[in-house]
């Protein structure tokens, strides 16, 4: 009776998904602030997800990545407490768990794709937080932008620089791009001919401007009336502008066409997804970066801050992702149901070991619901995931529905007593005494524990 | 029925660890809240005491129904013997059980005893159900029938009770149908029409001695005076001379490619096209040798071909199963490697000019239509029959080869060869059946 199924009954997986809905709703009586993790982790889970898919969802999980990190890191820095940080993560891996409870385990090649990903991005994040750090040090996006207008110096020889550096950029990027990025191999001669005529106009079109900036300015030595034109083109921010926009962007294309190069050239297979991951990273770190650079209301050291936090947790994930692969590859990795699980026993845990004492209360009350509530609901999914796995293991998915539901109304018939009953007993001993000691509560579970044990003995 | 075994799964141990790491917890960090929530697992340790171990009584009935177009009717007398079917044939297997206990059955795991040749392709063999006092629940699923006598086993039950606790399994006798034997179809299967210079029983497109009518031409001296139509000799004066259809021998080769990119399947768990091939191209070779024709076996490998000469002598038989059954093993390396490398050049000499070819491929590449395109050059009557290995995958790059593979059978049936597109749904014997009636009614 063992037909191999990794996925878990319908039922069952409805029935997780309801118990980390409750968990979830549960600690948020408490701690709101986990509502905030919930769609970072089901960010995370679409990108993770993406990664194992076509070379375009790769790109698009690739981008994805870093904004969900950016954001958990912006959330987790305006938690304001440890503890509310702390739950924060515990929404988001529960989201993310139950993503892999419905959808299943993401595969060795999504985790090697999205650590991948999560190290480009951490590299783009880290160089962010490096720019970030340079404006700030020159004083402002209009400095940075002025002293990267001028970076070849001033005057005539800054320009000629510029003149010499643009279209070298630009030759060198025609020429660095695969061709197989642009065309097919049927029509490799024609692309070479037209490259190579283009790489001759541009090398030509650059003769021809230095040429006549050479000219113009021997020229106004000569006559004093060009001197003005000559000023007025050295000293144009349009000219600079443009040249410093052909240049970076030709860089650009450089290093990604370098990148694309050096992994075609070293896989054997035809789904390599090394190109699609830099697509997609680069907006995703490139389009929040000028956004919290230029919307001006987020100062740079905040962005600094934020993207070096971003760099190192996406380090971490990386890290994190590329061990996981092995785990997975190894068939050792926890099931997603036991994440559930333990994610909502952690969302109690610190719930409850967020309160100091115990004192009739509204905030006690809330405290009890955050903690009593998600610890049955992990109780359950434990309960819960273990049948699913054994009935998939035995049936397969498509198990019929009945004895599901008769086995998720046992276990959450069985997590249900106990929650109102534990509530009651801290209730009714608190008011006995403000003030419930720690050993005496040990002495409740000491004398419940008993009475279980004395049944047990009694019923074998 | 065999013997009940009784599992008793310690469930309570998880909870005990729990509520002591919650207990710890609360203890070490202060938290009342912590050490009273201890108590929540404890309900589990207590549930899992209520598990009892009751047995239960279940009645397990099974009935086959064949689906197949050759045969007359698909029901049989239940359980009288086994059920005759033609292999590639699928048969439907309602297995039926029913709760003969006087309790509920909150948790009944049954599974079929599925012969394991006999593959199931829809369907499960597999249930759970929660049944009520004599209520019945019933397992519906269709395998396809492989030649050969398959006895079906017993059903294994397992019980769990509602804590899932206790586990009782064994396994039930079954009532009903429980042998299927499947016996080949196509053995008197006609050959096609490609035929050498000798007599024999292939119908041609040209006149001669025969039974059936051909056409009437005039008289030419020489003619048989029997051959006369004096009919209308005694009408018109006119001499004319009555052509039957020439039937003329005809000899096969069953090509098969055997290349290491026909180890393919469309999933893990499908047989990859060179066991599809082979099979076909085995219960073809059959087929046609029974029918007296002298037919071969040709094996392309990656640099060299394998080959049985045509024949339909019991060494030949012997040496056809023997290279198709050597094919199929994935390293398999020819004894014969071509002086070029080139398998289909070293094909294409080899190759008698008088015969008839049976291509089996999945057409994967290029190669096979190229070969297809230098048969047809060469005159040859070639019939493709293709394993579909790139169906019912949603992965783009199986796609995408499903439409090359697509455009190469459309450029091969341009070449005039009978393409027969052969997907996993289709049985084998229908699919014989199909390229032979093409044939014959060329």
């Amino acid at each position: 009776m063992s037909p191999p199924d990794d996925r878990l009954p319908t039922t069952v997986t409805r029935g997780l998904v309801l118990a980390a809905l409750v968990g979830t709703l549960a600690l948020a009586v408490s701690q709101p602030i986990v509502a905030a993790g919930v769609p970072i982790g089901l960010g995370l889970a679409v990108a993770v997800g993406a990664a194992g898919g076509s070379n375009r969802r790769v790109a698009l999980g690739a981008a994805l990545l870093p904004v969900v990190v950016l954001a958990g890191v912006a959330t987790i820095g305006l938690a304001g407490t440890p503890i509310a940080g702390l739950v924060a993560v515990v929404g988001a891996a529960l989201a993310a768990a139950v993503c892999g409870v419905v959808c299943g385990q993401p595969t060795a090649v999504a985790l090697m794709r999205t650590g991948g990903a999560a190290l480009c991005a951490s590299v783009l994040a880290g160089g962010s937080a490096l720019v970030a750090i340079g404006i700030d040090t020159v004083g402002g996006i209009q400095a940075a932008l002025t002293t990267a207008l001028w970076l070849t110096g001033d005057g005539v020889s800054g320009l000629l620089v510029a003149l010499i550096v643009a279209p070298v950029a630009v030759v060198a990027a025609l020429l660095v791009v695969p061709p197989a990025a642009v065309t097919v191999p049927s029509r490799y001669d024609s692309y070479v001919t037209s490259r190579n005529a283009l790489a001759k106009l541009i090398g030509i079109a650059a003769a021809v401007a230095i040429g006549g900036l050479s000219i113009l300015t021997v020229g106004s030595m000569l006559v004093p009336t060009l001197e003005p034109v000559v000023e007025a083109v050295t000293g144009s921010a349009a000219v600079r502008g443009l040249l410093a926009a052909v240049t970076g962007t030709a860089l650009l294309g450089v290093a990604v066409a370098v990148i694309a190069r050096s992994v075609w050239s070293q896989t054997g297979g035809r789904r390599n997804a090394a190109v699609a991951i830099v697509a997609g990273t680069l907006p995703g770190v490139g389009l929040p970066f000028a956004a919290a650079i230029g919307s001006g209301g987020i100062g740079t050291t905040t962005v600094a801050t934020l993207f070096g936090a971003a760099a190192a947790a996406l380090g971490v994930g990386w890290l994190a992702a590329w061990l996981y692969e092995g785990v997975v590859g190894r068939n050792e990795a926890t099931n997603p149901e036991t994440a559930v699980a333990a994610a909502l026993a952690v969302g109690g845990v610190v719930s409850g070991a967020s309160v100091d004492t115990a004192t009739l209360s509204l905030e006690l009350m809330r405290a009890g619901v955050a903690t009593f509530i998600p610890i049955a609901a992990a109780l359950f999914a434990y309960d819960v995931g273990r049948y699913g796995r054994t009935l998939a293991r035995e049936i397969g998915a498509e198990a019929s529905r009945r004895p599901q539901l008769v086995r998720l109304g046992w276990s959450g018939g069985v997590a249900a007593v106990g929650v109102p009953v534990g509530a009651l007993g801290m209730a009714g001993a608190t008011a006995f005494a403000p003030t419930l000691s720690v050993p005496a509560t040990a002495g409740v579970i000491v004398a419940v524990a008993a009475v279980v044990g004395g049944t047990w003995v009694l019923v074998r | 029925m065999t013997e009940r075994t009784v599992d008793r799964f310690t469930d309570g141990d998880w909870a005990v660890a729990a509520t002591v790491a919650l207990a710890g917890l609360g203890i070490t960090v202060g938290s009342q809240l912590l050490v009273a929530a201890a108590t929540l697992p404890l309900w589990y340790v207590a549930a899992a005491v209520l598990g009892s171990d009751r047995s239960a009584m279940v009645r397990v009935r099974r009935r086959v129904t064949v689906h197949d177009a050759s045969s007359e009717s698909g029901d049989a007398d239940e359980g009288e013997g086994p059920i005759p079917a033609s292999p590639g044939a699928t048969a439907t297997v309602r297995t039926t059980v029913r709760n003969d206990g006087s309790g509920t059955l909150v948790d009944l795991r049954v599974v079929d005893g599925v012969p394991d040749a006999l593959p199931v392709v829809s369907g499960s063999p597999r249930a759970c159900e929660t049944l009520e006092p004599l209520e019945t629940a019933t397992l519906e699923y269709e395998v396809e029938l492989r030649r050969g006598e398959h006895a079906f086993g017993d059903a294994t039950v397992r019980t769990r009770d509602l804590t899932g606790t206790v586990a009782e399994t064994w396994t039930a006798g079954v009532e009903g149908d429980d042998a299927v034997h499947c016996s080949p179809t196509v053995e008197t299967v006609p050959p096609g029409n490609g035929t050498n210079e000798y007599a024999g029983e292939v119908p041609t497109d040209e006149g001669g001695s025969g039974l059936e009518f051909y056409a009437v031409r005039e008289y030419e001296p020489g003619d048989q005076v029997r051959a006369i139509d004096w009919r209308r000799y005694a009408g018109t004066r006119e001499l004319a001379t009555v052509e039957y259809r020439a039937e003329r021998s005809t000899r096969i080769v069953c090509i098969v490619d055997a290349r290491p990119s026909q180890f393919r399947a469309a999933t893990t768990d499908r047989v990859p096209a060179i066991q599809r091939s082979a099979d076909a191209a085995g219960r073809a070779f059959e087929a046609l040798v029974a029918a007296g024709h002298p037919t071969g076996i040709v094996g392309i490998h990656e640099q060299g071909v394998t080959s049985v000469p045509p024949g339909t002598g019991p060494a030949t038989r012997q040496e056809a199963t023997d290279l198709l059954d050597a094919m199929q093993v994935p390293g398999y390396v020819a004894a014969a490697r071509s002086r070029t490398g080139d398998p289909f050049a070293a094909l294409l000499q080899s190759l008698p000019g008088d015969v008839q070819v049976y291509l089996f491929s999945a057409f994967v590449d290029d190669d096979p239509l190229e070969l297809v395109e230098a048969l047809r050059a060469r005159g040859y009557g070639v019939r493709v029959v293709s394993p579909d290995v790139t169906a019912d995958t949603a992965d783009t790059a199986t796609r995408l080869a499903a439409l090359e593979r697509g455009t190469r059978l459309a450029r091969a049936r341009e070449t005039g060869a009978q393409v027969l597109d052969w997907d996993r749904e289709r049985s084998l014997g229908a699919v014989l059946r199909t390229v032979v009636g093409e044939v014959a009614t060329e």
